[in-house]
């Protein structure tokens, strides 16, 4: 039976003011636009330049989802589903390229070969960056999935790789099509790869728009458009997507056999292998270089732990705070299928294809117009966060709490707790893990971030991204050194984590 | 306790499709009512309902002369058994079993109703270690421990296997009537509705045909569908003049409605005997500890009946057969 009971306005209520907030900044572009007249803006869409701009970016966007969705999904496959030796250390592993910050991964491509500037090394790097985006949430879905069904197939004859085509990897759709939209979002909306390697993609000219020209109503039009393409992918998303179901089955799910790797062992480490060399050993291997030239120089070590002490408080902030305000659009998205809750987890994406300069801009303007005591100080920043990276906490309250079969709160109510306290007793607590998840995701990206948090730090309190940019805008790589090996390492921590959650998401059960 | 339950008009339509139309059923207190209907019929959604689950569109659900309908589900006082028992997972049986009642005195209150269940000293373990009976009977003492007005059991043994069966609904069935709760139990499964509940309430097409004992119930049904949909059963026309009426068999004695009637003939009544109508064995089915057999009648009517294993006739021998004791007749 569907659930037809109406959601509760006391959930509708705070996730339409949380869409609202996401969408703020594309209100303040429209306003932006509007204000130069609709004649300037449909001209400057109308360019030559302007096409040839969106068929750039368009085809970066496609080129790394697909890489991105074929190397995710088959080391997902590769780490839970064959006999793969060191599966579990693989799975931590593959999942570290997140704690690399795209400006790192590129300036140590670019300055090792420079020939790789452009569309080539801008894709390299992003798909070493992202695969893990649809890597984890693929692992996680390969792990909940009834094993009786490719047992059967296997037993019909079927071959291991013709069941994993036919069988397994059509019950992960929705993780993989969730997954690329992810990827697909963030490569709209990266500056630091594209920007580094000198590829003329949206975010780096609405950048010089903005920037160099200073002309704020072209890069408002463009950033516009830059929305439209992001609908365009969200609703592309959403017919891949397809309908999701939970498991609800009465045991536990057996975790079943693994498919013979036999002689293809070697082939798949090695594939493995490559990819971490890429992702993981090149941006290593330059800092590493780096560090040693700069053991001659002094570091700063005061500077150096306060730039790093800001960049920990700030992330884990924002990843709580964005988490708190993506509960309500989550559990709506989950539990009450309609048009209302489509429309609310739909506006929160929106914000994600915005680049993070955008989104600060907008976010200087409201705070200049609307909340000037707040200006350039920590919650106008930590604002600026929770409206960049919800769409990735609302994704995460989504999937964790559509896990958790609606059956177990009816009978909590039945037995006299609250909706509240049913969803927070029973719900919540099953879908902990992927809550945790989502916050160690949110926060490894909020201590990447870089545009917005150059926009909007307070006076005075530099993080680690910001601390890396002086030093690297003036090409002083040893200077850099000892602040891109910290916030590595700090990224390192939450994303073993995240590897690590991915294992135990589906926990116990 | 000491509450009965009275539901009264009780509609609900998902989109187009009208899944109830004025259910009304009077559930007496301290009784187990089953409602029986084949799936499809609307049963889960009038649970549902009854638990604050599902909004009814229209009608009442009176417990203690106040209606329930419009409370939300916590405030109901009425305890759930989900299909395959939904326990918490990640809570041991205690603690779940101990979910609903209040800190004091929680622990004997577990304690007691796990012994209720056959579960005693089970408080420690994971709901994963249990088999699914276990996992049933633990459902069922957490769904007692609150002392609900009501309990609702949803087909709950339909996921365990045959052998197990039997045993669990029957303690189940014992110790839901220990705890005199008003218990509805939905269920698809007629043997199991009919071996366990006080009252039968058949459903079909979002409406309740027939309320009655099992006895009652089996023996005259108001209505083709319900007799075809409680037991195996022949139709055969007949006229029903004053308890009599003429059959292939013979003149037979008839409960229910006169005039012109269908007469239900169970295969139960059909017994091979020395005297009475000719019937030729067409095909038996052994089974050991009894057979089925198949018969064609003098006027070409088959017919099929249950003989112990040990009486086994022929194919192609030539019998008589009986009617015994009185069949019921439904409107033709």
């Amino acid at each position: 039976m569907p659930p037809s009971q109406r959601p509760p306005v006391s959930l509708v209520a705070p996730a339409v003011v949380v869409a609202l907030v996401a969408i703020a900044p594309v209100i303040y572009l429209v306003d932006r636009a509007a204000s130069s007249g609709w004649n300037v803006a449909w001209r400057e869409i109308a360019q030559q330049r302007t096409i040839d701009l969106v068929a750039r970016s368009l085809t970066i966007t496609v080129m790394a989802t697909i890489l991105c969705v074929v190397v995710g999904v088959c080391a997902a496959v590769l780490v839970t589903r064959t006999d793969l030796r060191g599966a579990k250390i693989w799975r931590v592993i593959l999942a570290l390229p997140l704690a690399v910050p795209t400006y790192l991964a590129a300036y140590a491509w670019v300055s090792a070969r420079p020939s790789l500037a452009g569309i080539d090394g801008a894709t390299l790097v992003l798909v070493a960056c992202c695969y893990p985006y649809v890597f984890l949430p693929v692992c996680a879905a390969l792990q909940r999935i009834d094993r009786a069904s490719e047992e059967v197939a296997r037993a019909s004859g079927r071959s291991g790789l013709s069941v994993i085509w036919h069988i397994t990897l059509p019950q992960v759709r929705t993780a993989v099509a969730s997954g690329a939209l992810l990827v697909a979002l963030y490569v709209l909306s990266d500056f630091g790869a594209v920007g580094t390697m000198r590829f003329e993609s949206f975010t780096w000219v609405i950048f010089g728009a903005y920037n160099a020209g200073f002309n704020p109503s072209r890069a408002a039009v463009l950033s516009l458009v830059l929305v439209a393409i992001a609908l365009g992918v969200t609703l592309a998303e959403m017919r891949a997507r397809g309908r999701s179901s939970y498991r609800l089955g009465a045991g536990a799910s057996r975790s079943g056999f693994a498919f013979r790797l036999g002689r293809k062992q070697i082939g798949a480490t090695l594939f493995l292998t490559v990819v971490t060399a890429v992702a993981i050993g090149m941006p290593v291997g330059s800092l590493v270089k780096w560090l040693v030239r700069s053991t001659g120089q002094q570091t700063d070590w005061t500077d150096l732990r306060r730039a790093a002490f800001n960049s920990f408080t700030l992330a884990l902030i924002a990843a709580l705070v964005t988490l708190a305000v993506a509960i309500p659009a989550g559990v709506l998205a989950a539990r009450h299928q309609s048009v209302t809750s489509r429309v609310v987890e739909r506006a929160t994406y929106v914000s994600h294809a915005l680049p993070g300069i955008v989104i600060g801009i907008a976010v200087v303007h409201l705070g200049i117009r609307l909340l000037r005591p707040l200006y350039q100080r920590t919650p106008l920043l930590i604002a600026a966060y929770v409206v960049i990276f919800l769409p990735l906490a609302v994704g995460t309250v989504r999937a964790a709490f559509e896990q958790c079969p609606p059956r177990l709160e009816e009978v909590a109510r039945s037995l006299g707790r609250t909706r509240r306290r049913a969803l927070w007793q029973v719900a919540a607590r099953l879908s902990a893990p992927g809550l945790a998840a989502g916050t160690a995701l949110t926060f490894l990206a909020a201590m990447k971030e870089l545009p917005a948090t150059l926009l909007l730090h307070p006076t005075g309190t530099d993080t680690l991204a910001t601390r890396l940019w002086t030093h690297t805008s003036v090409s002083d790589y040893s200077g850099a050194a000892p602040y891109a090996a910290a916030l590595m390492l700090l990224a390192a921590l939450p994303t073993a984590v995240l590897g690590w959650l991915s294992g135990r998401l589906v926990g116990d059960g | 306790m000491g509450s009965g339950l009275s539901i009264e008009g009780v509609h609900k339509r998902f989109g187009a499709l009208q899944v109830l139309q004025g259910v009304d059923l009077n559930v007496e207190a301290a009784t187990l009512t089953a409602v029986l209907g084949p799936s499809g019929c609307g049963k889960t959604t009038l649970l549902r309902i009854i638990a604050g689950f599902e909004q009814a569109d229209d009608g009442r659900l009176v417990v203690d002369g106040t209606n329930i309908a419009t409370l939300p589900p916590e405030l109901r006082h009425v305890g759930v058994v989900p299909q395959e028992g939904a326990l918490f997972p990640h809570l041991d049986v205690g603690r779940n079993v101990g979910f609903g009642i209040p800190k004091r005195g929680r622990s004997a209150r577990v304690a007691e109703c796990l012994e209720l269940v056959g579960l005693a000293g089970f408080e420690a373990a994971r709901p994963a270690e249990l088999s699914g009976g276990q996992q049933q009977r633990v459902a069922v003492a957490r769904a007692l421990a609150p002392r609900p007005a009501v309990l609702l059991l949803d087909e709950p043994f339909a996921a365990l296997d045959t052998n197990l069966r039997a045993q669990v609904r029957s303690d189940i069935a014992d110790a839901v009537r220990a705890s005199g709760t008003t218990t509805v139990l939905v269920t698809h499964d007629r043997d199991e509705a009919l071996s366990l509940a006080d009252h039968v309430a058949v459903m079909l097409h979002g409406r309740v045909l027939q309320v009655a004992t099992p006895i009652d119930l089996y023996r005259h049904p108001v209505s083709s569908e319900v007799a075809l949909f409680v037991g195996e059963a022949f139709l055969v026309p007949g006229y029903n003049d004053a308890g009599a009426s003429s059959s292939p068999f013979g003149d037979v004695r008839v409960h229910g409605p006169v005039g012109d009637v269908l007469l239900v003939i169970r295969p139960e009544q059909v017994v091979l005997s020395s005297s009475g109508t000719f019937a030729t064995i067409t095909g038996v089915s052994y089974f050991g500890h009894d057979c089925l057999v198949e018969m064609v009648l003098a006027d070409g009517s088959t017919v099929a009946t249950r003989v112990a294993g040990h009486r086994s006739p022929a194919v192609g021998s030539t019998v008589h057969v009986l009617i015994d004791g009185v069949v019921s007749s439904v409107v033709r």
